[in-house]
């Protein structure tokens, strides 16, 4: 199947951790596009900060959705992003260095919601307790 | 006495509070007021998913009165979160009397002209009338991060930064 323009990605987090995980994707994966960063700060209010990650997803949106990468379900950076749930946005807590590099390589060849559905497993599938392979 | 703590914070549930003030307090029951966050459907669901096991409700301050004089409520350890100081203050001219009050975050509002009173904490003049008004009630306002922080005063803080 041809690659097609890939779905757009948002990472979402408290302080810095978004922008360590596209730093650290793009020493591995090389620069990323259609790709933004939005750190929430500590005294910054949830109103304004849910205009930044809506202005966001629709920055990086090539037509083709959004999937929106937060650190934590339940905190506020993840709470904020659960009102940007739609057809066209899905949302994944947890986010984690191996699920946006998963993430990174399929999001030419899938739909958002396969994109979650990969990126949730690709979460789980990548915590390794060192001892039970060495 | 129902309401073991009342916290100022219009972050509502975050780790800090999950973590740290429920064990402290042991707290058997949040309770999020604001007449807004409680008809929101969203938050209704998420509000409690970052609660971390405790029992979560998201009540009116109407409803949140209402509870916490049930005999549903009397018995427990609430942990109450009011989401702003106009909140705190209708919830005890509603008659609720929480054991103490502690102001945690307020992010600022733009468009607001407010001062930061600490890193965290940001205040308008009508807050701080507020603020006054909930201490004249009979409560010593503090405003610590973590339960360990030593208890500063709240009021005091205002009058420093010109309040």
């Amino acid at each position: 199947m041809a690659d097609q323009a890939p779905v757009g990605l948002v990472l979402a987090s408290h302080a810095t951790l978004a922008q360590g995980l596209r730093a650290a994707a793009e020493m591995i994966a090389g620069p990323q596009e259609h790709l933004a960063v939005v750190p929430l700060g500590p005294a910054e209010n949830l109103d304004e900060y849910r205009a930044k990650l809506e202005a966001a997803a629709r920055e990086v949106d090539t037509g083709r959705g959004v999937l929106v990468l937060v650190d934590l379900f339940g905190g506020s950076p993840g709470n904020t992003a659960a009102y940007l749930v739609s057809d066209q946005v899905e949302v994944v807590g947890g986010a984690s260095l191996p699920m946006l590099l998963e993430v990174l390589m399929a999001r030419a060849a899938a739909s958002p919601d396969e994109l979650a559905v990969l990126a949730a497993r690709a979460g789980r599938e990548a915590t390794i307790r060192f001892k039970e392979i060495l | 006495m129902t309401v073991i703590h009342m916290r100022i914070d219009n972050r509502l549930i975050h780790g800090q509070v999950t973590v740290s003030w429920v064990n402290s307090m042991a707290a058997n029951h949040m309770i999020v007021c604001n007449d807004k966050v409680a008809v929101d459907p969203i938050q209704k669901i998420m509000l409690p998913q970052a609660a971390r096991g405790v029992r979560t409700s998201v009540l009116s301050i109407k409803d949140t009165l209402q509870y916490c004089a049930s005999p549903e409520g009397q018995p427990e350890q609430i942990l109450l979160i009011a989401k702003f100081p106009a909140d705190g203050l209708a919830l005890l001219e509603g008659g609720l009397q929480p054991k103490e009050i502690n102001v945690g975050n307020q992010a600022p509002i733009g468009g607001t002209q407010f001062k930061m009173v600490t890193n965290t904490i940001a205040v308008t003049a009508d807050d701080a009338a507020k603020y006054r008004a909930i201490a004249e009630k009979g409560y010593r306002l503090t405003y610590k991060m973590m339960p360990s922080d030593s208890a500063g005063d709240f009021l005091q803080l205002l009058a420093k930064k010109g309040f």
